[in-house]
Order: C-alpha cells, then sequence, then structure tokens
C-alpha cells in the first residue's frame, strides 16, 4: 500500500499574520503529522517558521484525518494539506478582489501578501485575515463547504472567527491505486561452525514518490528494515502444540532485534521521482521496507548455503547446522516459530 | 478468567546488613525466605507471581558483600559483586581475562550493572516451561514438558538429561569452572569451600535445584586461585541475538601450552546440560599434544559423545563438537563451496 | 492434613499430582504398630490354639516326612517377584527420603519383571496349580466367626485345621493383590511417560487429571506395599512360622507341622505312589466312618 485519498484539512491564517495548522495525524514518532503541512506554507509563499501546528487529541478541533498506519499517511494528508492550502489561496484571492476590485485571477499570493499581479494593491496575509472576519460566512468558518466531513465540519464551528479559516476535502482524482515499493540489498557472513550469522552491509532503496522530509524517511526506511530483518533473524511467537499456550510470553523468549542486531553498515537511498497521481508527489512509506528486510537477508543466506537450507524464518544457528551437518534440509517446511 | 501476571505478590522485605545478620534471617525463615541479589532471576518469578515467597531477604545492603580483593592465593569476589564491576576490574582483566570476557558477554550492559556474579551462577533454569509456572518435575510435578515428542525443545539439554532437560544458562559459571574457583558458602553448620564444578547439580541429584544451597545457606565469596592466571584463554558464547539473550551454548578454557603443546588445560561447557559440565575426558585426552584443529576435532568428537538429541536440539551436537574444537586449535577460515 | 499434592495445570485446572511423601512414614509406623501389637498380643494374650481333629492316624502315617508345599516354579516365582519388589520400593523411595539417585530406568525395569512375573503366576496358579486354594471358603467364614465368639469367651465349636493357607494368609493375598495390581496397573500406564524399550512414549495419553489421579493411586499402593510387605517379611521371620518360610526356600515342611496345623482333607498331599492312602485320602471303608 502507499495511500489513500479523500480526507480533510483545517487551517487558519491569523490576523497577525501566522499560519495555524490544525494536524489531525498521529504523532508517532514518523513526523508525518508535521511533514506533509509544508506544503501549506509553499503554496501560501509563507515561511515555515510562521507556521504553528496544532496536534494531539480530538479536543483541539482537528480536521478528519487517515489512521496512522497502512503506509497511508503521506500521501492521504497531502494531498488534504495541499487542498486546504488551495482553499486558502482561493479566498484570499476573492477577498482581495472584493476589498480592492478586479477578479481573483488577477491576484498573486507571495511572500505573506496577497497582491495585484505584475505589482500594485494588495494586503499582507494579516489583513486578509482581519478582513475575512469582517465579511464572515465561509472566510471566516461560519459557513463551510458541504463535502465536508461531519467531524471537520464541527471542528470548524469550534474555531469559527479566529480568522481566514480554510478547510477542504480532498477531490484531487486518482488514477488507479497508490503502492510504494522498497528494493532491499544485504550481504551476509555465516560462521558455518557455529551457525552464526552477521550482516555485514545492508542497503534498502525507496521508491516512495517525493521525498518531504529526508530524515524522516530515512528513520522509516531503515526502522522498518529492522523489523523485517528482525523477522529473519530471530523474532518468533512460540506455542506450545499440546497445550495450545503461548510460550514465548517475554522479549527474552520471543527475541525482536537488539540494537547490536542492527548492521553497522546500513544505508538508504530514495528515487525522488514525484507520484503522477498526487499533487504533491509524495507516497506512505511505512510497511514496504519490511518485507525487503526480511526477504533480504533470507536470501543472503540462501546463496550463502544453498537454496533449500530452510522455508522460514526466523534462521538461526539450529537451522543452519542441522542442515549443514545433515547434508540436506532438516527444518520442517512448515515449522520456524520453535 | 484471566490471569493477573503484573503484580507481585506481597512480601516481608528483609534488609539485613551483615552476613551474620542475613544468616540469621534466612534459618529463621527456612523455606519461607527468598535471597535476592540483583533481582534480575527473582523479579521474573514474582512478576509472573509464580513464585510466592513470604519473606525476602535483601542482600544489597551488606557491604562485606561486595568488592574484589587480591589475596595470598589470587583474588576473592563478593558474590554480591555486579558483573559490570567483574568485567572492568584491572585485575581480572589483568589475569584473569577468561571470567572478564564471560562477564561482559551476559546479558545486556543494563542487567550487568545490577546483577551480580553470585547471582549469576546462583540463576534458576530459562525452560520456558518452568517458567511460565507450569508444573514440571523441576518445579515438583511429574511430567516435562520439553521431553516430549513435539515439545519445544530447541533451548533444552542434550547430554546428561535424567527426565528434566532444561539446561544451566550461566555465562560466568564455565569461565570459573575452568579457572578452578572455589565457591565460599556459610551454612547453619560453619563455612564450606567447595570447587566451582560441585556447586551445580543435575536432575539426578536434586531435580527441583540447578546448585547445591539449601535453605539457611548463603553463597558469599568467589575464589578464584592464581593457578591459571595469564593461561591461554577461550570463551566463545553461541546465541540467538547480538545481546541480551541467554546460551545456547557457551565454552571456557584455560590452557598452558609450552612450545606448541598442551601441557594442561581445563574446560568447560554450560548450555548442554543442567549442569555446566567440566570435560574431563576431553582434558586428559589432549595433555601433551599440540593445540591445532586436528586435536580439536579430536576432543570436539569425544565430546558430545553419548549425547541425546531431542526433537529439537540437534544441532547442539555438531555446535559443542565445534566450540571445544576452537577451544582447542583456535578459529581457522573455512575452505566452502556453496 | 494434606495427603495429596496439587498444582494447576497448563489449562488453569487445579489437578492432584502425587501423595504426600509423609505418608511413606505412615505407613512405616503402621508397620512397626503392627509387630508391636501382634507381638505383644501373641506373647501375652493369646491362647494355644485349639482346633477340631480332622484325620485319622492310618492316613497320617502315610504322609511323608517333607511334604511337598510349594514347588520349584512356584519358589522362583515368588523370589524374583520379592526381589522385583525389594527394587521397586527402594527405587521408589529413597530418593523420597533424602538419598537422590538415578532411579527412574531401575525402577521400569524392575516393573517390567514384577508385571511379567505377576502375569506369570495369574496363569500358573489358575490353570496349574490350585486355583481355589488361595480364596476364603465358606469353612473359612465359619471358623473367622467361631473364633471371634471364643475371642470374647462365648462358647462355640473349635475351628478346622487349616488348609493350605489359613484364613488370614488368604486375606493379607488378597490385600497385596489389591495394592499389587493397582501399582502394576497404573505403573505400565506410567511407563508411557518415559523412554522404555517397549514402546514409543506418549507423555500425553491421558488428560492432566487422569495421570494426576493415576499417579495419587499409584503412590497409594506404593505405600500401602510399604506396610504390606514389612508385615509379610514379619512373619516370615516369626518362630513359630519359620516352617512357613523354609519350605518357601526349599519346597517343603516337616510332617509334624503338616500335622499340627493342616487338615489333610482341606489339603491333600501328594507322595510318590497312587493309592489313595499315600494321597492322604482315607481308605473307602474310612472316609464313610469319617
Amino acid at each position: 500500500m502507499g495511500g489513500t485519498i479523500g480526507f480533510d484539512g483545517i487551517l487558519i491564517i491569523k490576523p497577525d499574520g501566522r499560519v495555524s495548522i490544525l494536524s489531525g495525524i498521529g504523532n508517532l514518532g514518523t513526523e508525518s503529522v508535521i511533514d506533509v503541512h509544508r506544503v501549506a506554507a509553499e503554496v501560501l509563499g509563507v515561511p515555515w517558521e510562521k507556521c504553528d501546528i496544532t496536534w494531539g487529541d480530538s479536543s483541539k478541533n482537528l480536521p478528519f484525518t487517515c489512521v496512522s498506519g497502512g503506509s497511508q499517511t503521506t500521501h492521504a494528508m497531502t494531498r488534504a494539506a495541499h487542498a486546504t492550502a488551495m482553499d486558502a489561496r482561493n479566498k484570499l484571492q476573492e477577498l482581495a478582489a472584493k476589498k480592492l476590485g478586479g477578479k481573483p485571477e488577477s491576484y498573486d499570493v507571495a511572500n505573506e501578501r496577497v497582491s495585484r499581479k505584475g505589482g500594485g494593491a494588495g494586503m499582507t496575509l494579516a489583513q486578509a485575515a482581519k478582513y475575512a472576519i469582517q465579511v464572515g460566512g465561509i472566510y471566516d468558518g461560519h459557513e463551510v463547504s458541504p463535502d465536508l466531513n461531519k467531524v471537520t465540519k464541527a471542528s470548524v464551528a469550534a474555531i469559527a472567527g479566529q480568522g481566514l479559516i480554510a478547510a477542504a476535502k480532498d477531490k484531487y482524482p486518482r488514477d488507479g491505486a497508490t503502492f510504494s515499493y522498497v528494493a532491499s540489498f544485504a550481504e551476509v557472513e555465516v560462521d558455518i561452525e557455529t551457525g552464526k550469522y552477521h550482516i555485514v552491509d545492508f542497503l534498502a532503496s525507496a521508491d516512495v514518490g517525493s521525498v518531504i522530509h529526508p530524515r524522516a524517511l530515512g528513520g522509516q526506511v531503515l526502522g522498518r528494515s529492522i523489523l523485517g530483518i528482525g523477522h529473519a533473524i530471530g523474532q518468533k511467537w512460540v506455542f506450545d502444540p499440546r497445550y495450545g499456550a503461548m510460550l514465548s510470553t517475554r522479549f527474552s523468549q520471543s527475541k525482536p532485534p537488539t540494537i547490536l542486531d542492527v548492521p553497522v553498515n546500513m544505508q538508504w537511498a530514495a528515487l525522488d521521482i514525484p507520484d503522477p497521481e498526487t499533487p504533491v508527489g509524495a507516497r506512505g512509506v511505512g510497511e514496504p521496507p519490511v518485507g525487503g528486510g526480511c526477504a533480504s537477508i533470507l536470501n543472503a543466506l540462501s546463496d550463502a548455503l544453498g537454496d533449500e537450507i530452510f522455508r522460514r524464518a526466523p534462521v538461526n544457528a539450529d537451522t543452519i547446522l542441522t542442515s549443514l551437518e545433515a547434508g540436506r534440509p532438516m527444518q520442517h517446511p512448515l515449522m520456524a516459530h520453535i | 478468567m484471566a490471569v493477573i501476571r503484573d503484580v507481585m505478590p506481597a512480601f516481608d522485605l528483609l534488609q539485613p546488613s551483615s552476613i551474620a545478620d542475613a544468616q540469621k534471617l534466612l534459618q529463621q525463615q527456612g523455606s519461607d525466605g527468598w535471597v535476592l541479589a540483583g533481582g534480575m532471576d527473582s523479579f521474573d518469578w514474582l512478576k509472573d507471581r509464580i513464585k510466592k515467597p513470604k519473606v525476602v531477604v535483601d542482600l544489597s545492603g551488606i557491604a562485606e558483600l561486595k568488592g574484589i580483593r587480591s589475596t595470598a592465593e589470587g583474588i576473592e569476589i563478593g558474590a554480591m559483586t555486579t558483573l559490570t564491576e567483574v568485567v572492568e576490574h584491572p585485575l581480572i582483566k589483568e589475569k584473569f581475562k577468561l571470567l572478564a570476557d564471560g562477564a561482559e558477554l551476559v546479558a545486556s550492559p543494563q542487567i550487568r550493572n545490577q546483577g551480580t556474579i553470585g547471582g549469576n551462577v546462583s540463576q534458576d533454569a530459562r525452560c520456558w516451561y518452568y517458567r511460565a509456572g507450569w508444573p514440571c518435575y523441576r518445579a515438583g510435578g511429574n511430567i516435562c514438558y520439553a521431553d516430549t515428542p513435539e515439545g519445544r525443545n530447541r533451548e533444552h539439554a542434550i547430554l546428561h538429561a535424567e527426565r528434566c532437560v532444561a539446561v544451566n544458562p550461566s555465562d560466568t559459571a564455565p569461565a570459573l569452572i575452568a579457572l578452578d574457583a572455589k565457591f565460599v558458602i556459610r551454612t547453619p553448620k560453619g563455612e564450606r569451600i567447595i570447587d566451582a564444578e560441585d556447586y551445580f547439580i543435575g536432575p539426578d541429584i536434586d531435580i527441583t535445584s540447578l546448585h547445591i544451597l539449601q535453605p539457611g545457606d548463603l553463597l558469599t565469596a568467589v575464589r578464584v586461585p592464581s593457578t591459571w592466571a595469564g593461561a591461554h584463554f577461550y570463551f566463545e558464547k553461541v546465541r540467538d541475538r547480538n545481546v541480551w539473550d541467554f546460551p545456547l551454548l557457551n565454552v571456557a578454557s584455560a590452557m598452558i601450552v609450552s612450545g606448541n603443546n598442551i601441557e594442561r588445560i581445563r574446560i568447560a561447557v554450560n548450555g548442554a546440560a543442567a549442569r555446566p559440565l567440566r570435560l574431563r575426558a576431553v582434558e586428559d585426552a589432549v595433555r601433551g599434544r599440540p593445540a591445532n584443529a586436528a586435536t580439536g576435532e579430536m576432543a570436539g568428537k569425544l565430546a558430545v559423545q553419548g549425547a541425546v538429541p531431542l526433537q529439537f536440539n540437534a544441532y547442539k551436537i555438531p555446535l559443542m563438537r565445534n566450540l571445544v574444537k576452537r577451544a582447542i586449535g583456535g578459529v581457522e577460515e573455512a575452505t566452502w563451496t556453496s | 492434613m494434606d495427603f495429596l499434592k496439587w498444582a494447576i495445570s497448563p489449562w488453569g485446572q487445579r489437578v492432584p499430582i502425587h501423595i504426600a511423601w509423609f505418608l511413606i512414614w505412615v505407613a512405616v509406623v503402621a508397620g512397626f504398630l503392627f509387630f508391636i501389637v501382634h507381638a505383644t498380643y501373641l506373647r501375652y494374650f493369646a491362647k494355644p490354639r485349639e482346633f477340631a481333629s480332622s484325620g485319622s492316624p492310618l492316613i497320617a502315617a502315610r504322609i511323608p516326612e517333607h511334604v511337598p508345599r510349594h514347588s520349584l516354579t512356584a519358589r522362583l516365582f515368588h523370589w524374583i517377584m520379592a526381589a522385583s519388589m525389594f527394587t521397586l520400593l527402594f527405587t521408589a523411595f529413597l530418593p523420597k527420603v533424602g538419598m537422590p539417585f538415578d532411579w527412574v530406568t531401575y525402577h521400569w525395569i524392575a516393573g517390567s519383571v514384577l508385571t511379567a512375573s505377576i502375569l506369570f503366576h495369574i496363569i500358573h496358579a489358575s490353570f496349574f496349580m490350585d486355583f481355589w486354594s488361595i480364596w476364603p471358603d465358606r469353612i473359612d467364614l465359619r471358623d473367622a466367626y467361631n473364633r471371634t465368639l471364643r475371642f470374647l469367651g462365648k462358647s462355640a465349636p473349635p475351628p478346622d485345621k487349616f488348609a493350605k493357607y489359613p484364613l488370614e494368609n488368604k486375606l493379607y493375598h488378597g490385600a497385596i493383590m489389591a495394592a499389587g495390581l493397582s501399582a502394576i496397573v497404573t505403573g505400565v500406564f506410567m511407563m508411557f511417560r518415559v523412554r522404555t524399550i517397549f514402546f514409543p512414549r506418549n507423555p500425553y495419553l491421558f488428560s492432566d487429571m487422569t495421570w494426576g489421579m493415576m499417579y495419587v493411586l499409584h503412590g497409594l499402593a506404593g505405600v500401602g506395599l510399604i506396610a504390606l510387605i514389612m508385615v509379610h517379611v514379619y512373619f516370615g521371620l516369626r518362630p513359630e512360622k519359620r516352617a512357613i518360610t523354609k519350605s518357601m526356600i526349599f519346597g517343603w515342611m516337616s510332617r509334624d507341622f503338616y500335622l499340627k496345623e493342616h487338615d489333610l482333607q482341606r489339603w491333600p498331599v501328594e507322595s510318590p505312589t497312587s493309592s489313595p492312602a499315600s494321597r492322604g485320602e482315607a481308605p473307602e471303608a474310612l472316609r464313610d466312618a469319617g
């Protein structure tokens, strides 16, 4: 998966000229909660430092947002953020035309001002916000577009009158389904006397559309690769077959990867090719690195030891040694979580 | 009905400040008393509400039990000395590096900061059936759940299993046996000094305990004689993860080599049986032979004679063979064609 | 007082797992108490035995000096069974009272020997020996009633001399049969819990509750056998039973002892010749008269 569509956004241009963005994204530490809204600063010509993000819980009057899962957030919410920023831009143009005359299309939004193209009459965003409150109606949130989700409508109603309020639903088209891809490469070194192996080198290369926040993306790609690597190198859920009871109830028994299991040489890369089906060009990325992380290790082990040694992950010293000792695969094809 | 497993059952906490007081309390309490050293073993039992002692005697306030001191015969390590102190002590690093190596591979740095050497050698089995509180032989019942045709026994014993197939999980134990350490125990009948290898017992002696301490006894110190100081040491621990994991198998050896021949050697393996095994037959067989791979191979084969694999732990046979080989002949690059 | 040890099974069910081991000492003490009470009774309170007379001197004269009692086969069975029984008791209980050693393999091997010998005994005694001789008969019960009346000071006719086995003997055999068969049947099932040469292991042959009850029954039978064997050895060493003990070793008892205690008609003696007289049966004429 790489993304969903159809969610909402809310932003307020405040009478002091700052842009307050309401972000309904769950903050898992992925930084999407903030990243996806950079497009608002770009579209509105406002420095990022003048944008304030509000997030955290549903009492904060947040818009209807996708769940933080399924690799969808960056895709869905950059679209919603873009739609909301465009709504703000349109409202700025309309307000300028109303106040200063002419058609909305003849106004430009840049450098924290809305002003006539080619120079001339205009106002600052702060002035536009004050004017929006004066005008009321759809410009300060007292009326909203009917296609917004009811959660968004309720949030807007609660903040109406605080400035120029933009609230929009992502109605951009999309042809087909959205997927992200990660190609993972691993090199392992196997000690054939003990069955222990080390991951000598690792690279995960991501095709996730436009890169919004490199460090956050790197964190996702490497972090989720570790999840996949963990499945390959030892993580497991073990049940006793007679009683059906779980035996791996503590971390020391289910063995998630530790920091010393992370490959010392671990790199990531991204193609940064914009996705043509979405305005910001960015797709989600949470899940794709996992499969690659696991499969690259298993493929490296197959390359080192022979194709048939194992059929399932995790692969540890026991699988490797019994197969090497017997000269043939010794692991039951369906049984690896032991 | 859900079993509540995250609140410790109530107990009386006694915190003596001297060995004499601790002994008195332990003798008073008898089998109602539980000795608490670093807590790294105890808290698992208590938090899972499987063991519910009435009284816990906490040794952490007893200064006499801590510290490493030089003696005429070698060094003496107080039983409550943390593993980190053991790893970092200059005398141990200089003369008894085998112990520092073994101690440094225990668990994780956080556990080593809190865990003690006395606790590490006295720790209970980690068989997950036993630790889940199932009524197995070791818990006083009449079955071994791991030693059934489908039991999940990947980490269990290949040697000297008698009804119970759990293994001893200590890393310092084989190092101390290889260094010919002595354990100082205060009992109600007076002080006893016993060889390290006699501290540990198998199910044929007592199926419910891995060591010889009785209620009322206290391990006060470990004494390492200078006999093997500065010898050629080898320690290797094979585990699933690179940190925070019990050994699948480990090997510790101290070897005095003159010319290229083995003058004398002490070698011990843990994780193969319910007690750390001193490999006397191997010691006798290699004496006088060159310390090379050929001798190592012979020694390895001898070491695993009589091993009985269970359903999932046959890999421990080649693993033990190879670890013994390496202890004697060193680690070599192997030729390999896939 | 907890006679049983309980545990929680992996499915959270409370199941018994074995008897409390203090019952070993209860059995031992019971055995000793029996010795004391019985010896005291016999020494100070018992009256000399009186039997109704039976048999004629003529027939008695034909009884050989060595009265055959236990064939070689029967004796071999008894001592093999005894050796396996002692091995079973020592391997079972010494580790429980503080002498730990690797006992399980010896225990099931001895148990297999016991089982085989008992199976042999059942067939041998049923088809090749006098099957009925070990079971109480009407005369035993009548005599028991009369002996009780006489013990209480009331008047009643004296009991007959014994058949091959006195009633107490037969009752003891019944008790040890119950304890022995319980131990054997549960023991054979319990062999499925360990590695033997006979069949593949199946530790989960029964449910946890069933296994628990089986271990409890095995334990109760075992401690019962402690007491029963103690009593058996005691009687075997008693002076007035010495002749019987020797017959289990050598196969015969003396003519005098036989005539003193046993009824020729209830326990006929085989002798080398085949005439009725030599078989201990009265000649035709005398039988009608007697």
